[in-house]
This record gives structure tokens, sequence and C-alpha cells, in this order.
């Protein structure tokens, strides 16, 4: 029986936790990290399953990371490095392809191969888009305000909303408004005429999200994924070395150097709570560790109907967290490789497009039918797919000559009717496959080992409900002050002394830190 | 990769120092010389011949295209009869400038227009509800600039066609080495000179390419980069997309954008012919005023010359047209930045082009800018004149 | 010397007669033009066979009660026919029926949901808070949301006030059903699949949208809100009998009223709009000039583009119309025998709408321009709660079925068979006693009512085309960029249905101007 008593601890060594633990510690706090896994990084870790090969088991991407969180941590002076992914490559079967390249002559150049008018359409596309990022960005760093409340900090951040949005362009302003609530689709039928590239620029309404790009409310998810930046480039994707694992071990790093100490194998089995008020944590294993402040990383789900007595809890709040909806269509699909794949549409001179991000996305409708096929329970017969081969990027990834390429597949459900198993997983791990080779023919020649991971296995393997890696949907009813529960979108919970520092709060998903950082900031307030 | 001109199999084996730069997505020459002097003297006093193919070009056709232009544009198009062209800049409903090009009325109901951006969309959203087609040709069509005061000469031993009595803006159709071709009496030089523009079939375009060279040897001919070009339309007072505006389409915000007015470009709006585009908004400035204006700069360069030489050392003159943005003050207070600017050999001053608030556009006004003197950056004086800075009579004349 | 007006309304729809009826009641000279034969356009009621009369398009829908209070329409015989149930349609001819008390419908729910029974009650007075807010919000001009002004923000603070008044729990919950999908908000409230199937019904009423999409219970509390919920409320005579009452009303101020004239242009002399001119030439003079069509067919065929910006031509372009909903009409010899439902429920409403995935369903096959054999259908037999509108012993349907796609150029009759086949399984001797029949589909509506995509509705009910976006961001206070002109139809704020709200609200703006 462990009785050390710290300021606080934080359940869940994922990055939000890290990073909260780390902002905790910098302000003087002793703070303690369990985690439930082997690892620290939660799902955004790497990890060798098959020997030589690095897989990115499950989140695989940097952008979101706010810029804050690297200069504030020293994120640098701890490993991280995030190397642009440079390019989009979309393979049609027809032959053709579409390619986005950090140039903008270059972009311009293969797009009005598909369309002129969407070569110039592209570029006032994005400076739309980056202007409306711009403005919705600070938001990101907000704790929500409670509208139904009068306290000077919810009016202050209530004005400071007004004011982000009331500076925008009239037609900006207009633009936000409806691109709020429209689909991906419609939006970009407004712009585009070609079909890749409504094809391709529609997959950010869906990434993580079980939407078609036809649903309304992709529209703001499509906006979320420009809000990211990498020096300032809107909508770029970074990897970070040794995966988005070696994200977590800076993170890590930095938060121990802060004096953070962090207890890996240690699953947390509940929040003990006294009169209302969290007093430390029981371990599966019964060690009992007490503190003044508790973080759950945990998604909403988690924490407060598995971690939490429910008789702590307010009806209203439990309803409130029993609603939430995480239903997740993601999985995550590694392949190590004997070679490199050979996409029939990629010419000659132009491997360098293998480097970037390489999208099974061929058009608006192909995506659709995709969420079609899964949205009552079931998986797409064609997935879409966003692909990416680290070991091009970072050798250490896998053996000399040999490859991984690293998955982000939709839509399987989570909610898969007859439930998951085994089979299904390797019958849809195959109908991936099918589909990528129908673009890359050798590929089924070259592959050594392959591995998925379901929404099934992200919760069995993370604990994350179904499998959500945004820890719930982005739709509208579930996002700033409703994110997750209206009352309790800062960060706070019912209980006292017991916090929120996940994915399931404001502002979501993606590996930004900004969940962890404002939690931080919350906790700060009450506990200075 | 970047696209090259139809041109490239005869300007590449020229370039001497590898000075490519970008324009419009294509490899473009910026000076063929390891500098560009000779070139730019060739331009003023004997001819050069510049590859301009990056331009963009459509073709608009149909019952509604006069109606079309003239809705498109701030000139009237009808005042362009069959064989004229005209210059004239376009804007979006604010009267804010998005780009400024040529239109040449080819025949009947058939026009075509240049541009230095892509166009395509903001036609097409302009001809919603009319009878016109708008055919992207930027890649079909070739164009070569032959500048400078022998031109004519050198052309007139190509062709019959009767350049002697070409008017500054129209065009003939006619044949250069038995390649099909039209010549228009126009530029970016502020010079006599023409334009020609032919099909882009590398047949085509070398047949072209390779008689005016051979023709030029007896006048002096010297292909010529962007850099020689940069200098003169200076010099001329011609603006440019992207550097001495921001296309209405391309600003992040309304600070950025621009009107024809602020530009000096009242000449070229036809408050007579009827509702075009932007009409409204710019009728409204005209009556308020612009706030800011466009200007032509003369450098103190003596002042430049003498504190250099109090430092031992030797004054550097702007050979290159910079373009930068640098800002412009009265009485230590901004109120303008300057856009480009460039040692003019011809007149032998230090010229610029500056954005000034428009009670500081008066002639003679002196600002100041700042310029760097050794390591350290320093005010100098600029003074307020009339655009052009350079005007020659042949650019217009006719024999 | 030529009569100028002081205005000419081009369109016959409640909100027109309503416009037309106030303006005319304030002593301005009005004139309604009408191109179709038929007062009301697509709300107007006729006779399709011989002794047989039908809705055309809407087939349910009420003034607002201050219309008909202010404008006295009981004295012009306007008689409202509340339906009173509602009748789901279950596969192997089951049924279950929902009455517009909610106690008799708790009572129903009771016998195959009894957790669903209790939480019943509760999810109609959220629904109800939401649906007052969105009335208040009908009855005024939107605001122009990026720079109120002073009048404005005081109308916002009131509608934020009526909010607050709600209380700490209940105004979020009021915000989350503006922007949920009815799949969620049924998912939250219920557990039955059927009494969620009924329920998401209305969410998709008019729309080409489906149960999951974001915002479709946004579409479900405007209906709620213009008084065309559930039950399908009517008027004596059919719907047409509304605008034949406001016609008689404004005609009594003093309106004029031409049906089977058709405008070709409105003529707009410097931007400013001066009068319209017919097809057959003539030119009728106006100080200004009002719209009921939508913003495409007013933007782009009553006012040449040429007269407009390029980039309001391209936000025009943008509409989302997308038409869906096509109506037949069947005049039967005899009632048909729907299996297990009494005369009672078939004076309601009976609704095809077994699950929300069903309505899914049927939409999925709408997204790539087809129609799926499993549609989504609102039926009612009008004639059995008002007998003019059949002869005797005889019996008129009238049938909604969604969804129909615009762009899948689907015949008449495939969509007839369509839902003679789906009401047989219901009642099997359905087809045996259609006399005859009228189908419109959306390229009819368009065709026929210059409907952009045959949207009955002027543009979809989607919260990004609603409120300040409606029709479009920068004119939702009725104006256009052309002086003069102004549009007052479904097109415009509040949006589709009957309630005449467009044309009471442009009344006010035109009077406080």
């Amino acid at each position: 029986m462990n009785n050390h008593k710290y300021d606080a601890i934080v359940i869940g060594g994922g990055h939000n936790g890290l990073v909260n633990a780390a902002y905790l510690a910098k302000a003087g706090k002793q703070v303690l990290v369990l985690e439930r896994r082997h690892t620290v990084g939660g799902a955004t870790i790497t990890e060798e399953v098959y020997p030589g090969f690095k897989y990115l088991i499950a989140s695989y991407l940097i952008s979101l990371l706010r810029s804050e969180v690297i200069q504030e941590l020293e994120l640098a002076r701890h490993g991280l490095e995030i190397m642009p992914l440079e390019s989009t490559f979309v393979p049609l079967l027809d032959g053709n392809y579409l390619a986005d390249w950090p140039d903008h002559d270059a972009t311009k150049h293969e797009i009005s191969r598909h369309s002129k008018r969407d070569a110039e359409a592209y570029d006032e596309y994005s400076r739309t888009m980056r202007r409306l990022a711009l403005a919705v960005r600070p938001l990101l760093d907000l704790i929500p305000p409670d509208p139904t409340s009068v306290t000077p900090n919810d009016l202050a951040t209530m004005a400071k909303v007004k004011g982000t949005l009331s500076g925008l362009r009239k037609d900006d302003f207009y633009l936000l408004a409806r691109l709020m609530t429209m689909s991906a689709g419609d939006f970009l039928d407004e712009w585009f005429e070609s079909t890749p590239l409504k094809g391709t620029k529609a997959t950010s309404g869906i990434i993580g999200t079980f939407m078609g790009p036809r649903t309304p409310g992709t529209g703001y998810v499509l906006l979320h994924h420009y809000i990211g930046d990498i020096d300032g480039v809107f909508r770029a994707w970074g990897f970070a070395r040794g995966g988005t694992g070696g994200l977590s071990q800076a993170i890590a790093s930095a938060a121990r150097s802060l004096g953070v100490e962090i207890k890996v194998n240690s699953p947390v089995a509940q929040v003990i709570v006294k009169n209302g008020v969290a007093t430390g944590v029981a371990l599966e294993n019964g060690d009992e560790y007490f503190a003044d402040i508790i973080v759950s990383n945990a998604d909403a789900k988690r924490t407060f109907l598995k971690l939490v007595d429910s008789k702590n809890l307010p009806d209203d709040f439990i309803n409130d967290i029993k609603r939430f909806r995480i239903s997740s269509p993601a999985c995550k699909v590694n392949l190590a490789l004997d070679g490199l794949p050979e996409f029939t549409s990629l010419p000659k001179g132009k491997e360098a497009l293998l480097r970037g991000s390489i999208e099974i996305a061929p058009s608006i409708d192909y995506l659709e039918r995709a969420y079609d096929d899964a949205k009552y329970g079931g998986w797409s017969r064609k997935p879409f797919m966003d692909a990416l081969i680290p070991s091009l990027l970072d050798p250490g990834m896998a053996p000399p000559g040999k490859h991984i390429m690293s998955m982000f597949v939709e839509y399987a459900s989570s909610d898969l009717e007859g439930g998951w198993n085994e089979e299904k997983k390797a019958e849809f791990l195959d109908v991936v496959i099918d589909t990528l080779a129908e673009y890359a023919p050798n590929l089924k020649n070259i592959i050594l080992h392959k591995h998925i991971m379901t929404p099934w296995d992200l919760e069995n393997t993370f604990g994350l409900t179904a499998g959500h890696i945004f820890h719930g949907e982005l739709s509208l009813q579930q996002l700033f002050f409703l994110r997750p529960s209206p009352q309790w979108s800062n960060y706070r919970t019912p209980i006292q002394n017991f916090y929120m520092c996940g994915s399931s709060t404001h502002p979501g998903g993606c590996i930004t830190g900004a969940p962890g950082r404002n939690a931080a900031m919350a906790i700060l307030e009450d506990r200075p | 990769m970047l696209k090259s001109s139809p041109f490239h199999s005869r300007t590449a084996p020229l370039m001497q120092a590898d000075q490519w730069r970008r324009w419009a997505g294509y490899r473009a020459v910026s000076a063929y010389e390891m500098t560009h002097d000779r070139e730019y003297l060739a331009l003023r006093n004997a001819c050069v011949l510049i590859d301009v193919s990056p331009l963009c070009k459509y073709h608009i056709t149909g019952k509604d295209s006069l109606s079309f232009l003239n809705r498109l544009v701030t000139r009237d198009v009808s005042k362009c009869s069959i064989g004229g062209m005209l210059y004239t800049p376009w804007c979006n409903s604010q009267g804010k400038i998005i780009d400024d090009g040529t239109i040449a009325h080819l025949s009947e109901n058939t026009y075509r227009l240049t541009s230095a951006e892509p166009n395509l969309r903001w036609l097409e959203d302009n001809a919603i509800g009319m009878e016109v087609k708008i055919q992207d040709v930027s890649e079909e069509i070739a164009a070569l600039a032959l500048q400078g005061p022998k031109s004519r000469d050198l052309l007139m031993t190509l062709t019959d066609a009767p350049l002697a009595s070409l008017k500054y803006y129209r065009f003939v159709n006619t044949s250069i080495a038995g390649v099909p071709v039209m010549i228009s009496r126009t530029g970016y030089t502020g010079d006599l000179g023409f334009e020609i523009w032919l099909e882009s079939s590398q047949a085509s375009t070398e047949a072209v390419w390779d008689a005016l060279i051979q023709a030029g040897r007896a006048f002096a001919l010297q292909p010529a980069g962007i850099w020689a070009l940069d200098v003169a339309r200076i010099e001329a007072g011609l603006i440019m997309l992207d550097i001495d505006y921001t296309p209405a389409n391309k600003a992040m915000i309304d600070g950025q954008t621009s009107t024809p007015l602020e530009l000096g470009l009242d000449w070229a709006i036809s408050w007579n012919k009827g509702n075009f585009v932007g009409r409204k908004a710019l009728l409204a400035e005209k009556q308020q005023g612009s706030s800011v204006t466009l200007v032509g700069l003369e450098i103190d360069h003596k002042e430049f010359e003498r504190q250099h030489n109090q430092l031992a050392l030797i004054a550097p003159y702007p050979f290159t047209a910079w373009r930068t943005m640098l800002p412009l003050a009265f009485e230590g207070k901004q109120i303008g930045y300057a856009t480009c600017g460039v040692w003019s050999p011809t007149l032998k001053k230090y010229i610029a082009f500056g954005h000034l608030q428009s009670q500081f556009a008066i002639n003679g006004t002196i600002v100041t800018i700042d310029l760097d003197v050794d390591r350290y950056r320093r005010p100098f004086n600029a003074k307020v004149t009339k655009l052009p800075f350079f005007n020659p009579a042949r650019k217009k004349d006719v024999l | 010397m030529t009569t100028i007006y002081d205005a000419i309304i081009i369109g016959s729809s409640p909100n027109a007669l309503t416009l037309a009826a106030y303006l005319s009641k304030a002593k301005e000279r009005v004139l309604v033009i009408e191109p179709s034969k038929y007062l009301g356009g697509i709300a107007s009621t006729t006779s399709f066979a011989e002794g047989f009369q039908a809705d055309l398009g809407l087939m349910s829908g009420q003034l607002n009660s201050k219309i008909i209070n202010e404008l006295s329409l009981s004295d012009y015989g306007l008689e409202v026919i509340e339906r009173n149930s509602i009748t789901s349609l279950l596969a192997n001819q089951k049924s279950f029926t929902l009455s517009s008390d909610p106690k008799e419908a708790v009572n129903v729910i009771q016998s195959f949901a009894p957790r669903d029974a209790e939480r019943y009650q509760k999810f109609l007075e959220l629904l109800n808070l939401a649906k007052e807010l969105l009335e208040s919000a009908y009855l005024i001009t939107p605001l122009q949301a990026h720079n109120p002004s002073v009048v404005e923000r005081e109308q916002l603070a009131t509608l934020l006030g009526q909010l607050h008044a709600y209380g700490r729990r209940e105004m979020p919950e009021v915000i989350r059903l503006l922007v949920m999908s009815s799949r969620d908000l049924l998912d939250e409230w219920f557990e039955n699949t059927e009494l969620k199937g009924l329920l998401a019904s209305l969410s998709v009423r008019a729309l080409t949208q489906g149960t999951f999409a974001s915002g479709t219970t946004f579409n479900l509390l405007h209906h709620l809100a213009i008084g065309d919920g559930y039950f399908r409320t009517t008027a004596k005579g059919g719907i047409g009998a509304i605008c034949q009452a406001l016609a008689k009303a404004a005609k009594s101020f003093g309106a004029e009223i031409l049906t089977d004239t058709k405008v070709s242009s409105i003529d707009i002399n410097d931007s400013t709009a001066t009068g319209v001119k017919l097809e057959n030439g003539e030119i009728i003079k106006a100080t200004k000039v009002i719209s009921d069509y939508d913003a495409r067919y007013s933007f782009t065929k009553l006012v040449s583009p040429i007269d407009l910006e390029p980039e309001f031509n391209r936000e025009v372009k943008h509409i989302r119309y997308k038409g869906s909903v096509a109506r037949v009409n069947l005049a039967l010899s005899d009632l048909p025998s729907f299996t297990g439902l009494n005369q009672e429920a078939l004076k309601g409403t009976l609704v095809i709408s077994p699950s929300v995935a069903y309505i899914e369903k049927a939409f999925d096959r709408a997204k790539y321009g087809q129609m799926s054999s499993q549609p989504f259908i609102e039926a009612c037999i009008p004639s059995l709660s008002d007998p003019t509108l059949a002869p005797s012993g005889k019996h008129v349907m009238s049938i909604w079925l969604q969804y129909v796609p615009y762009k899948g150029n689907i015949s008449q009759e495939q969509v007839e068979n369509l839902a003679i086949t789906k009401l047989s399984e219901f009642a099997p001797n359905l087809k045996s006693l259609v006399l005859q029949s009228q189908v419109l589909t959306p390229q009819d509506f368009e065709a026929e009512f210059n409907l952009s995509e045959g949207h009955l509705y002027g543009g979809e009910m989607m919260l990004s085309q609603a409120f300040f976006l409606r029709p479009l961001a920068g004119f939702a206070q009725y104006q256009t960029p052309i002086e003069k002109l102004y549009l007052c139809g479904a097109a415009t704020h509040p949006g589709g249905g009957i309630s005449g709200l467009a044309g009471r609200n442009l009344a006010n703006k035109l009077s406080f101007n």
C-alpha cells in the first residue's frame, strides 16, 4: 500500500495526459501519471509488432499539435522532430492520378490536368480555408464558456468568442456560418468540378468521423483539420521521427524533466471519491494513490461510466455521458513490405509522391458509398484509405530495403453487426488489401506481415471506448461548450477536484495537446 | 516540374548562366547573358526578342461576347474595332482590381483576352446567363515580344504586312517563315514594339524564332529576359500584378487590394458605356477621391552616393529592379510604401513606384525612403513625379 | 395614363397573398400575378378527375394564427381542419396509431414500448421549447448577423432571453436540438425502433437528407413551428381554400389578382425594379416588385444575371434545391381497406417510416440519383373529413413520396406504381379502386410551377440555408441586389410551408420603411 501523497494524479499517459501532467508540474505541482499499458503514449505510440518493423498501430500523423505546446514544453529539446509530409498522391483506377505537391505551381499543374477552372479555384479555396482556420483557431485555446452562466470568466470568454467572429470579413463570416452546418461534399461542390480533387479534399471532412462526406456537419470537421499548421503552413501533416510514439516519448521526457513521475503497467480501477470530492485512485492491483487533483485522460464514457461510481454523479450528467456519441469508423492497418508498392498510375519521375500521403479517395461518391456500406453496422466494400510509408521518411522504421506501410482506413463500424472477432478482422483486412492492390498490383507479393487494428482492437488495447481515436464524434452537438456535456465542458466535472483532459473535451481529437493544456489552465485556475 | 515555353528548344541553348525564373508555372528567362545590361540596352537602342508565352490567353466567342467583355472590364470594348486591341484592367464588384491585360478584336464576335493570372473561373462566373463561349487557349498560343526602335525595320524584312502604317494597339494577320502569325503593335516596354502571336507547335515556334534571329542580325537583335523587361516597364510606368498590386481574389484582407483609380488607371475606365462589374464602387470612389494613389518616385541617388563616398564606399546602382515593399515616410511618419525600383540607365535616375496616401501624391512632394548604406538603413529623399518616367514618341509613331 | 401600382407581386403562394392582403389593407395599390391557372401555385387544390379535388403540391399546413386573426380570415371562409392522428404502417400489416392528444399517445406507446412511453411527454415538452423559440424567431426578419443594427441586437437579446429563461439545463438542450440529426435525437430519447421511425418522419419531410444528417432535427422543429407538424393540418376544401380565403381578403381590401398571366421578366432601370414585363409584351409599372419565386428562378429568369454581380450569381448557383418530393393523388371508387385500421385512423395521416434507418436507406439511393423501392410515404384520405372533395361514396387519397431525386429523371409512371405497390402492402385492394390519378415529380414541379429543381420549399430547409442565410447570406431580409425588388416566398425566412409568415414579415418591413 503506497500512501505517497501527490498534488495531482493523471489517469492515462496518452499525449493529452502527458501534456497536462507537464503543465501542472511546470506550475510546481507534484504529479503522478498512471498508465495501464507497458508504455506511455496511449494511442499515440509506435510498436514493433513484427520484428524489425515499427508499426504505427493507432494515430500516425501530426499536424494539429499546438505550437504553443511544442514551445512551452520545449519538446524539440526532448527529441521531437516533425517531418512535414510534403505531398498527397491520389491514384485512380483509370491510370490517371492527382497529386498535391508542396509547390504551388506544381500542384496547380497537376490539378489543371483535371480541370483548369479548379486549378484557379484551388488557390482561392486554400486562401479562404486558411482565413477561416485562422479565425477559428483562437477558440481552440479557450476553456469553453458556459452560455447559461453569468460568471465573469464565462462572460469574458463569450465576449472573446464574439470578438473573434465579428472580426471576420463579412463574406468569411457568412461562409463560416454555412460551412459549420454544411456537408463537406456540398461545400466542395461549390468550389470544384473535378471528381478526384473533390474526393481527396473531402477526406478531411470524414477522418475519424462516422459521417459521410455528404452528411451535413462534415463541413466543420473539414475546417477542424485545416486548423493544424506546421511552421505556418495550414493543413500540413507531419510525421514525427520514430512515429507518433516519438512524440509521446518527447512529451514524457519533457514531463519527467519537470518532475512528473510516470508509472506504466498501472491500470486504474476506480477513482476514489469521498463526500463528492475526488481524493485518489485505486489501481486494479489494489494499490491506492492520493492527491488533491485527479485528472482523467480517458474518454468521457470510460471515465464516468467505468472509473467513477455512478452514485457520485447527478443523473442528468450520467445521461449526458451515456448519450455522448462515440462510435468509430476508423481502423489502422500496418503492412511490413519486402519492397515498395508499385502504383500503376504513378508516373515515372514522380516517385517522390510515395513519401507523402497516399489517398484512396477517388471521388466523393466513392467515400459516400464507403460510408453507406458501414453506417448500418457493416464495413466498406471499397474503403477509404490514407496511407503512409514512414520508412521512406525515417529509415529506422524498417530494416534496410524493407518498408512499412501504415494506413488509416474507414469505414468499419465499431458496432459491427454481430460484433467483431478474429475472423471478421481478417476478412476486413483482406478487403483493405484487395482494394489497395487494385491500385498497386504488386502489393500482395511483397507483404511480409499484415496487421489490423479495428475499433474493437483499439478499444481493447487502449481502452478507447468504441475504439474512437477522437474520444467521441466531432458532431455539432458535441462541440465546444457541449463537449462532452453542456454544463461540464470546462474540463471540470460534477466531482470536486476531478478533471478531464482527454479528447472528449474541447477541442476534441487529433494530436493537438490542446485539451491537456487547456485542462491544466482550468485546474490551475482552481488550484493555483 | 515547371512547364516549358513552346520556344524552349530555342531559348534554352542561349542561356549562359542558368538564370531561369518562374512565371505563371513556366520556366522563364531572367537574362540569357551573365548580366542583363546588353539586353536592356538593345531594348532601348536596337531591338530585343522576349518570350512572353506564359501569358494567359482566352478566346471569347458567341453572340454576347461584346456585352460579356463590356460587363467584365472597365474600358469600352465596343470602341475596339476588328483589328484593334486595347489594354484594360478588370475588377470585382467592389471595384477592386483582379487583373489587367489586353483584348484583341479578332473578328465578328471573336475576341482574345490576355491576362497575367488564370482567370477562367472569374470569366465563367461573369458569363452566367450569356451566350458566350470562353476557351482557355493559353497553351495553344505562343507569343513573342519584339521590342525596340529597330523592331519595325526588322519585321518589315520578314513580312509584307503593312507594318509601316500599323498604329499603336492595332494588329495584322500575316505570316513569318510561312507560319501564320498575328502581329500586334503592343508591348510592355513603353517603346516601339510588336507582339507576335502564333500557334504553339514546335515547328511553328522554331521557324518563327529562327527567322527573327536570322533577320535580326542586321538589326542587333538580342534575345532578352524578364530583368531587361522589368527595367523598361518601370521606366514606362506600367504596373505589374503581384508586384504593384495584389489581385482582389488573392488578397487575404481587404486592405491589400487596389482599385484602378488608385493605380492611375482612371483613363481606362469608361463611365458611360453602361454597367460593368465594379462600376458602382468605382464611381463612389471617383466622387470621394481615392485614399491611395500610385506615383512615380525619383530617389535622390546623389545623396545616396555621397553618403557612400563618405564611408569610402562606392554607391551601388540597382541595375536589376527590386520588388520588395519599402516604407515611404513624410516627416518621419509612414505614408505609403514603394513596390519596385530600379536604376534607369536611359534616364540616369533611380526610379521607383510608390503607393502614397493621396494627400501626399502631388508632384514635387518630397517623401523619404529607407535604403541601406553599408550595413545601416537610412532615409533618402524621393520626389513624387508623374508616370511614366519615359515615353518616347516612337512608341506610337507611324511611318 | 397607365396605372402605376404600389406593388406587383409575382406568384400567389400563401406568402404572396398574405403580403398582398396586408399591403392592400394598408391602402397600397397591389397587383398579384399568378402564372399558372391555379391561385396558390403549388398550394392549390384542383380537380384532377371528374368530381375529385386534391391538393396539388403541399398537402397540409396552416397560416400563422396572427395572420388569421389580423386579416379576419374566418370571415372569408377559412375553416381549419385538424387531423388528429398519425398511423405508422409496419411490416406484416401491423400498425400503431398515435393521437395528437399526448395522453392517448402515451397509452398506445405503453402497449409496445413502456420505457419510451414514460419519456414521450418529456420529449414533446423539449420539442415544444425549441418550437416556441423558433416561433418567436419566425415572426421577425432575420438580423444582419455580421453587423446587426441596434434594433436587431435588441431583437436578438429578446430571443436569447427567451432561451435563457428555459433554464440552465434546458437552454443547452434546445441549442443541441437545432444542430442534431434526428437519429441522434431519437436515439437519446427512445429505444423502440418503430416509434423512432415514425417520429423521425417529420425530420426529413421535404428535405433531401436522411435521418443521419445533422440539422434534420431542425427540419422537424421547423415543421412544428409553422404549424405543420406530425398531424398534417388542412382546411375545408383543401389547402387551396387557404389561398382562396387570403385572396378574398386581399381583394376586399382592393388588391387585384390575375391568374394565368405569365411574367417574362422584371423591368429594371438603373439597378431599380420599375415593373414587370408580361409574356405578351405588356409592361406593368410599379414602385416595387416582389417575387414569390425562389432565388434561382428570380435571379436567372425574372432578372437577368447580367443585371447582377458575378459574385452574387455564383452564390445563387450554390443554393441547394435538390427537390425529391413527388406527389400522387388517387381518385378512388371506394375507401381502401387498410388492415387493422379503423375509419378514425384513416382520417389521420398514414406514414410509412418504420425505422430511422429505413428513411436513411431510402435517401441513400437518392444521393446517386435513384429512387428506392422502399420509399418514405405520407398519405391522407382528405375526403373522409371533407366530403366536398370527392363524389359521394368515393374518395381521394393524397400521397407524399420521398425520395424522388430531381436529377434522377424518374417518370410519373414509376412513381405512381411505386406508391400504389407500396401502399397495397397495407391496403391490398387499393389498386383495384384507382379510377384516375395525378402525379407530380420534381421535374413536373419545375416545369409547371417554376420551382427550381422542383423544390417545394424554395430551397432546402437546412441550417446552412436558414435564418440569416436564407435565401442568401447578406440578402436574408427579403431585399435583393436590385432596389425595390423583394422576395417573399418560401425561399425566404422562415422558409417552406403555408404559414404566410414571410409575407407578413415583409409587409411589416415595408410598412415600417
